[in-house]
């Protein structure tokens, strides 16, 4: 493997500008740009790791963005990855006059994408037991970064990469694109101005938590590099169910590899809760588990708030004066015109994002935060998780959200850092 | 007395038929040889079907054998872990069936302590690689010295550099800082994969100790190293 270098591409051709150009050179129409497209030199280069059902979404937008060039795809299946590249392939070569392409590298292994020095950024989208360890190894070689949300698997990996972020500098944008959602936004401001009273109680209606999954023993399709795919979970022989990036099962429900609906629906809706609650980069005190009266846990805020897991799929957020109700496309408040108020000048504006990607894309050009920079998705992150351990164990946890330690219990304290199977490690 | 530890016992044996000790409730009237008496009679009982090819028994039969464990390992709750832990021990031998073994690893991993380190420890050169990697987990996840020093005693006798660089990682993910100079050692060594992972194991340890060591071989490191030197 070659040396991995430092020095980001753009940051070599700015040193670069005094060089004098000696003897005849062509110059390209691509490397010149075209009408509507950038020159080659200011386009994003991008490389997706991971190429499942979520990266694909991701895959079809960068395509067609004309200010970004994917040149590399990185996938534990040789199949989807050899697809993937034969598209880029395809949509680049339609723009030279040639009709071909081939600069788009296909690879298993996405230590090779962290090694080459031209690639600007990285989209992964690989199952949430992965997740800590490629974003802290695209962030340490300085690659700016779209991480799929949940963020990690466990909460030491969620601080770890707040450590290797800060640490790098890059624009980390976590994939909770509900943020980036008008109605979401406008519930979480109404919240937040107090247009309902004082908060007393929120609701998150997501799934329950992963678990142990007995399977049977399948072969290993061609192409699937099982041992990889597995990599720092513990070793199972393999099914096409746990490796299955199905929405309602699948990986994600599997507790090796994910945090289930939890984490999976929870990094959305436990997310806008934080955020309308202002609790970013902060989180609740303790977990109560159920009980007689309560069939789902509860969270307890400091500032008093209860948080219920449970109720329908969005979040309630319930005040002394009314209510916000807010989902994909549903936004309802009592009283009913409160859904129509305009958040004065004056009040708190919330970060104002239309376009997930995009504003991670803007943040790259600014240098600055995007919308779930990754305190914001490590926060919300650990409500998740810290939700999941109370489940598991059947008993409440007392947390230090500025600490980021359970008080009082060594034996849960053990689930915030799982070992992984050797010789895998965030690096 | 004699119906008060019966009514007591039977309290207990309730209590663990539901597969899960309630936080509040834990049986505080059973000696420690009645905890693991009825815990070594629960676990022979589950013991055949956590291995089953029959995955409804051995999910039915490793599910509840897990509950009664992360309950024991509640706050307050040590004698009981003590006493689940004790009789997990000598059934991680190779006649338990090996998904038995590994399923016993991982509640130890969960909640077991010094008690069960020799035990685990033994498997470390465990036949069966699966299990080695199982028992290098859990020792990982043990607090206390005890762990620590068989984790460095597998270092110190590893025989390929794939164990070396497996026995770096979980003491450097501890934090281990009395394993500084057994993992310095291999910063210049002829593996590249022990080189880096005792580069970036010595940056998670931190330290004066682990940076001295990593300025020292500085010059001597292959560039790939030098670069994870740089970086820790």
């Amino acid at each position: 493997m070659s040396q991995t270098i430092r020095l980001s591409r753009r940051g070599f051709l700015k040193g670069a500008a005094a060089a004098a150009l000696v003897g005849p050179y062509v110059v390209t129409s691509g490397a010149l740009g075209a009408p509507g497209k950038p020159a080659a030199s200011n386009r994003l280069t991008v490389a997706h790791i991971g190429i499942g059902n979520q990266g694909s979404g991701h895959f079809g937008g960068m395509l067609g963005n004309r200010s970004a060039q994917i040149l590399a795809v990185c996938d534990v299946r040789k199949t989807v990855r050899d697809q993937r590249q034969k598209e880029v392939d395809a949509r680049y070569g339609q723009e030279r006059e040639s009709g071909e392409y081939q600069g788009c590298a296909a690879y298993n292994d996405y230590h090779e994408v962290m090694a080459r020095a031209d690639i600007d950024a990285v989209i992964i989208a690989v199952p949430d037991h992965w997740h800590a360890i490629v974003s802290c190894a695209a962030a340490r070689a300085g690659k700016d970064i779209y991480q799929e949300k949940p963020l990690t698997l466990d909460i030491h990996e969620a601080w770890t990469l707040v450590d290797y972020v800060r640490r790098y500098g890059v624009v980390f944008q976590t994939g909770s694109q509900q943020r980036s959602d008008t109605k979401f936004r406008h519930a979480c401001e109404l919240v937040r101005n107090g247009y309902i009273g004082k908060l007393q109680t929120v609701h998150v209606g997501v799934g329950g938590p992963s678990e142990e999954k007995y399977l049977p023993e399948e072969p290993i399709p061609p192409g699937l590099d099982w041992e990889v795919w597995q990599g720092p979970a513990p070793w199972k022989p393999h099914n096409s169910e746990r490796c299955s990036g199905n929405y309602g099962g699948g990986w994600r429900m599997i507790r090796d590899y994910s945090g289930g609906m939890m984490t999976d629906w929870g990094a959305h809706h436990f997310d806008i809760a934080q955020w309308g609650m202002g609790m970013d980069g902060n989180g609740p005190v303790e977990v109560l588990a159920p009980d007689k009266d309560n069939k789902q846990i509860r969270y307890r805020y400091a500032s008093g708030v209860v948080m219920y897991h449970g109720g329908a799929n969005g979040v309630l957020f319930t005040g002394t004066d009314g209510k916000v109700e807010v989902n994909r496309g549903h936004l309802k408040t009592w009283p009913d015109d409160l859904a129509r108020a305009t958040i004065g000048p004056n009040e708190t504006h919330l970060y104002a994002s239309n376009d997930h990607r995009g504003d991670w894309l803007h943040c790259i050009k600014t240098r600055s935060r995007p919308i779930c920079d990754i305190e914001v998705g490590a926060s919300s992150i650990t409500v998740c998780h810290l939700g999941n351990l109370c489940y598991w164990l059947g008993r409440n946890i007392k947390w230090d959200p500025v600490k980021k330690e359970i008080i009082g219990d060594a034996e849960a304290s053990r689930w915030l850092d799982r070992p992984k199977r050797a010789p895998y490690r965030i690096a | 007395m004699k119906s008060l530890a019966l009514f007591c016992m039977a309290a207990f044996l309730v209590i663990l038929g539901a597969g899960r000790l309630p936080a509040a409730d834990a049986p505080a009237a059973a000696s420690p040889a009645d905890l693991k008496a009825q815990f070594a009679k629960e676990l022979d009982t589950l013991l055949p079907d956590m291995s089953s090819d029959d995955l409804g028994k051995r999910r039915n039969a490793q599910n509840k054998f897990s509950e009664m464990c992360l309950a024991a390992g509640r706050p307050g709750a040590d004698a009981e872990r003590t006493a689940i832990c004790t009789v997990i021990l000598p059934k991680l031998g190779a006649e338990t069936g090996e998904e038995g073994r590994v399923w016993l690893l991982r509640q130890l991993q969960y909640v077991g302590r010094a008690e069960a380190v020799p035990a685990v420890a033994a498997l470390l050169a465990d036949k069966t690689p699966r299990i080695r990697e199982c028992a290098r987990r859990t020792l990982q996840a043990i607090p206390g010295d005890e762990a620590v020093q068989a984790l460095r005693g597998s270092l110190a006798k590893a025989d390929t550099d794939e164990w070396r660089v497996a026995m770096i990682n979980a003491l450097a993910q501890r934090g281990d800082a009395g394993s500084v100079a057994a993992i310095a050692k291999f910063l210049t060594g002829a593996n590249e994969a022990c080189a880096l992972a005792a580069a970036a194991g010595l940056g998670k340890i931190g330290g004066p100790k682990a940076a001295a060591a990593l300025a020292a071989a500085e010059a001597k490191a292959s560039d790939k190293v030098r670069f994870v030197v740089h970086d820790a």
